[in-house]
C-alpha cells in the first residue's frame, strides 16, 4: 500500500480530521464515478457514495492494513455492497445519516445532474454497453466494471469480490464472452442504430 | 473481445464531477460524531471498579487486624471466625491453589467475574498479603 495512504489511515484511526479529509479527496471522484457508472442515476450515485464514505468513517478503526492495495479493495468492497443493496432495494434505497443535525441538502447539484443525465441519454456507447452489462450475472457486472472502468488488477478485484484471483480471471473471461453474446444477439439493431462497434 | 474492450475505453473517458456534493459530504463527514468523541485511552468502568475494590481490600487489611488487637491473636481469630480467607474460599466462583509470592509460600484464591478475575494471596496465617485484578482478554 502507498505509504501516504497508510499514514492517512493510521491518522484517521486516531481521529485526525485533516487526514480523513485528504483520504476523502483521494477517493471521492473514483468512488462517485464507479457508482454512477453502475447505477446511471445521479441522485442515487450521490446517496450511495455518501453512504460508502459514512461507512468507511464508521469502520475505519477496525480496518487493518494487511497487504498492498488492501484499502483500495476495502473501500471498493463497501461501495460494491452498497450498489448491490441499491439493486436489491431500488427506490427503497436510502441515505443513512444518523446525525439529524447533519442532514444536508444536495439540491444545488440539480443543474449538474440534469446535464449529466442529458449527456448519458446522448451517449450511445454508454447506453448500449450499460444496457448489455446489466443483463449479466451480478458478479460478472462487478468484475467488468472493476476491471475495465476502475482498471483494477485481478488481485485487487479478488479483494473486493472476496474470491480468489484464479476464479476472478475465469469469471472475467466468461463475463466478456457473455457480453459478446448479448451484444451479438442485438447486433442488427445495434448496427442499424449505432454503426459498427 | 478487443472491440468490446475498445467500447469500454471510450465509455471510460466520461467522468462526472459533483463539486457541491463533494463539499457537502466532506462537511458532513468532518462534523461526524466520530471526530467529536474523546479518545479514551483507559477503560474507566474497569478502573473505577478496580479502585473501589482495592480501597475495600486496603480498608479490610487495616481494620480487620485492629479489631482483634485487644489481646486476641489475629491468626487464631481469623481461623476461628473464618475471616476474609474463609469468606472467599467458601464463595462459589473461588478456585484455590498455592504458589510463591515475595519469596514466601502463599495460598492463592482466584475469583472470576464476567470481564475480570481477582487474585488474592494469603500467607500461612491466612492473612491477605497481596491482591490484583486482571482484566480478561476479549
Amino acid at each position: 500500500m502507498d505509504n501516504k495512504i497508510k499514514e492517512l489511515i493510521e491518522r484517521s484511526k486516531n481521529k485526525d480530521k485533516q487526514a480523513f479529509s485528504e483520504l476523502f479527496d483521494l477517493y471521492y471522484d473514483r468512488i462517485l464515478n464507479y457508482v454512477w457508472r453502475r447505477v446511471l442515476n445521479v441522485e442515487y450515485a450521490k446517496d450511495i457514495t455518501s453512504n460508502t464514505f459514512l461507512k468507511v468513517l464508521k469502520n475505519i478503526q477496525r480496518f487493518e492494513c494487511i497487504e498492498e492495495a488492501s484499502f483500495n479493495g476495502w473501500i471498493y468492497r463497501i461501495a460494491t455492497n452498497e450498489i448491490n443493496q441499491y439493486f436489491r432495494k431500488q427506490n427503497r434505497y436510502k441515505l443513512i445519516i444518523d446525525d439529524e443535525n447533519n442532514l444536508f441538502d444536495l439540491g444545488d447539484d440539480n443543474k449538474a445532474a440534469e446535464e449529466i443525465e442529458k449527456k448519458i441519454d446522448n451517449d450511445k456507447y454508454n447506453q448500449v454497453l450499460n444496457k448489455s452489462i446489466r443483463q449479466l450475472k451480478p458478479i460478472y457486472q462487478d468484475i467488468l466494471h472493476l476491471r475495465y472502468f476502475e482498471e483494477m488488477s485481478y488481485k485487487e478485484i479478488s479483494e473486493v469480490i472476496n474470491k480468489n484471483e484464479t476464479t476472478i480471471r475465469v469469471y472475467a473471461m466468461r463475463a466478456l464472452e457473455d457480453l459478446k453474446v448479448i451484444l451479438n444477439n442485438d447486433a442488427n439493431n445495434f448496427l442499424e442504430t449505432y454503426g459498427k462497434y | 473481445m478487443e472491440n468490446i474492450e475498445q467500447i469500454f475505453k471510450k465509455v471510460n473517458n466520461d467522468r462526472i464531477e459533483l463539486k457541491d456534493h463533494k463539499n457537502k459530504l466532506k462537511s458532513v463527514l468532518m462534523n461526524n460524531k466520530y471526530f467529536k468523541e474523546e479518545e479514551s485511552g483507559w477503560d474507566w468502568k474497569l478502573t473505577i471498579s478496580s479502585l473501589s475494590f482495592s480501597s475495600l481490600l486496603i480498608l479490610f487489611a487495616y481494620i480487620h487486624p485492629l479489631a482483634y488487637n485487644n489481646n486476641q491473636q489475629v491468626t487464631s481469630a481469623n481461623d476461628a471466625k473464618g475471616g476474609f480467607y474463609y469468606t472467599l474460599i467458601s464463595s462459589k466462583n473461588a478456585s484455590p491453589s498455592t504458589g510463591e509470592w515475595n519469596n514466601q509460600e502463599v495460598k492463592i484464591i482466584q475469583t472470576v467475574e464476567e470481564n475480570s478475575r481477582a487474585v488474592y494471596y494469603f500467607n500461612k496465617q491466612n492473612i491477605l498479603v497481596n491482591s490484583q485484578v486482571i482484566r480478561n482478554n476479549k
